[in-house]
């Protein structure tokens, strides 16, 4: 049960610059994997491209058994909704309250208001901030707002989880606390791919590792059998 | 591995019956909708200008139209000078004449007919010509029974030609005679007017769709995190699209009320000085307001101006917002 499948993937920007060369691997379902690597090694490039924000130069990527090379653009928001996003700077709109922001991918998937209601106060009782629905996010602490993009991440119960420097912000205790939060995600059968440079952190979680260097795949500590 | 839970498997978005999407789709139309109009009414400074500008392109064909209403009212009293004269022969007796002028009625494009007899037309003719003397030398009355015939407004040349031809073709009709001239003149004069009416129409028309264009672009450029955000969990171009197209059509709808308001300060600047000049040409010329079908049609126009205004807008801009 293959959950992401990259085969023979390179990404080539115009500007001559080489992200990611020939990169081949596989996530199984319910696998929780770390992405580690210097700045500038590939990781977001290859976040981007299973959100299908960028296109690969060559090769193919198929995710939940659909290969996004032929998916037609119109198909890209659905695929989206499969997938959620953590970012470092976790992307929170504050015009709004948590809770409106929680309630963003709900509404979009045209969710009847009682089931968005039920479902963001379960994802914000998941992430420790029931009480804090009616805040708007730029009054909550660093740790308390990447945990608000995590549950707007989780919210629409995507079987594929991405996040992208999660902890980046944060002091190594906070850190700790996200990263309890992804592995009881992953428990509960979510796909999750990490991408960090906090190296400490993933030997702590022992995890399965994946490192890019220059754009090129190793891995790391491979706990079921050799991918790629 | 042993699949504890698969996420998916509950009501995740695609399995969403089609019945509650639909419902949903209408249930965002209906809130945005709301939203979308409650936000520019709570800041109407911010869109005032826009408005205004909409309202005054508006106005200025919707001034043009009353106009054009008003000339079709004022040409009733014109119509005399487009009317036909039948002069019927001699031998016609004045109950065929007066059949014949009430068979006419019952002819396509005719509005009414009024028969002259040969008699009254020669008391008429003493009364005015001044040669009465000359007359009574004659043995006989040398004037034709005539029939007046009057055809509708704004009929094509064509039209009027085939109704000569058919008027010709009655027994006892000698002749047709027809002030074409006057007709044609006001017929252009109408055809000219509309023409005016469309080309200024259609280049306010395109003046309304840049200038919401123009907000609406402002409008995304103030947005672009929220529509970052929102493609990025999913959100297709149309979720994105909806509140900047409702709200194009709310300021469409709101430059629409006010051109309304504008155009019935025109009309009420107008009327008096419009009754003084008809009244001294003896009409009872009145000037009146834009019909309420033509107020709805102004509306509709906005509001689809305004739509348009939007989509161009929404349709330039969005794909450069990737996130």
């Amino acid at each position: 049960m293959t959950m992401v499948r990259f085969e023979r993937v390179s990404k080539h920007y115009a500007s001559g610059n080489t992200a990611l060369s020939n990169i081949s691997f596989e996530l199984a379902r319910g696998e929780m994997a770390f992405l580690t690597g210097h700045s500038g090694a590939g990781k977001s490039t290859l976040l981007k491209l299973m959100m299908m924000m960028e296109k690969p130069s060559r090769g193919s990527i198929s995710v939940d058994g659909r290969n996004l090379n032929r998916m037609p653009s119109m198909m890209v928001p659905y695929h989206r909704r499969k997938v959620g996003v953590v970012f470092q700077n976790h992307q929170l709109l504050f015009d709004r309250s948590v809770y409106d922001n929680v309630a963003l991918p709900l509404q979009i998937a045209g969710f009847s208001p009682t089931d968005t209601g039920r479902r963001v106060r379960a994802a914000l009782d998941a992430v420790g901030l029931l009480g804090k629905e009616k805040r708007n996010p730029i009054e909550l602490s660093g740790g308390e707002q990447q945990r608000v993009g995590i549950a707007r991440a989780v919210v629409n119960k995507p079987p594929l989880l991405l996040a992208d420097e999660p902890t980046g912000n944060l002091d190594p205790e906070l850190s700790e606390e996200i990263m309890q939060l992804f592995a009881r995600f992953q428990q509960a059968g979510v796909t999750i791919l990490i991408a960090t440079h906090d190296i400490d952190l993933v030997e702590r979680m022992g995890c399965r590792r994946i490192i890019l260097d220059h754009g090129h795949l190793y891995e790391g500590q491979i706990p079921g059998g050799n991918h790629g | 591995m042993v699949e504890v839970k698969r996420p998916q498997s509950g009501a995740s978005a695609q399995d969403l019956s089609l019945k509650k999407r639909v419902e949903s789709w209408l249930a965002h139309h209906q809130q945005v909708a709301v939203e979308t109009l409650i936000r520019l009414l709570q800041n109407p400074f911010s869109s005032v200008l826009t408005w205004l500008v909409i309202a005054i392109a508006l106005t200025l064909p919707g001034a043009l139209w009353m106009a054009l209403d008003n000339t079709a009212q004022l040409s009733n009293q014109f119509q005399a000078s487009g009317r036909i004269t039948l002069y019927l022969s001699p031998e016609a007796s004045l109950e065929e004449g007066q059949a014949l002028s009430e068979r006419l009625k019952q002819v396509d494009n005719v509005v009414t007919t009024e028969f002259i007899d040969a008699e009254t037309a020669l008391v008429e003719f003493r009364e005015h010509s001044g040669l009465q003397a000359a007359l009574d030398f004659l043995p006989s009355n040398p004037l034709p029974s005539t029939i007046y015939v009057e055809p509708p407004l704004g009929l094509e040349t064509e039209q009027v030609q085939h109704l000569l031809t058919t008027l010709k073709s009655y027994h006892h009709v000698d002749s047709v005679q027809l002030d074409i001239a006057w007709v044609e003149r006001l017929h252009s004069i109408l055809a000219l007017a509309e023409r005016t009416v469309l080309v200024l129409g259609s280049l306010l028309a395109l003046a309304i769709i840049l200038v919401v264009g123009n907000t609406i672009r402002l409008a995304i450029a103030a947005r672009v995190d929220e529509i970052r955000v929102v493609k990025l969990v999913g959100g297709t171009n149309a979720w994105v699209r909806r509140p900047f197209l409702y709200t194009g059509l709310w300021y469409g709808m709101i430059g629409g009320l006010l051109a309304w308001i504008l155009l019935i300060i025109c009309w009420l600047i107008l009327k008096g000085p419009a009754a003084d000049l008809a009244m001294l040409y003896g009409s009872h010329f009145r000037l009146k307001p834009l019909s309420a079908s033509a107020a709805m049609v102004i509306l509709c126009c906005a509001m689809f101006l305004g739509w348009i205004g939007a989509w161009w807008s929404v349709s330039r801009h969005l794909g450069e917002i990737e996130p």
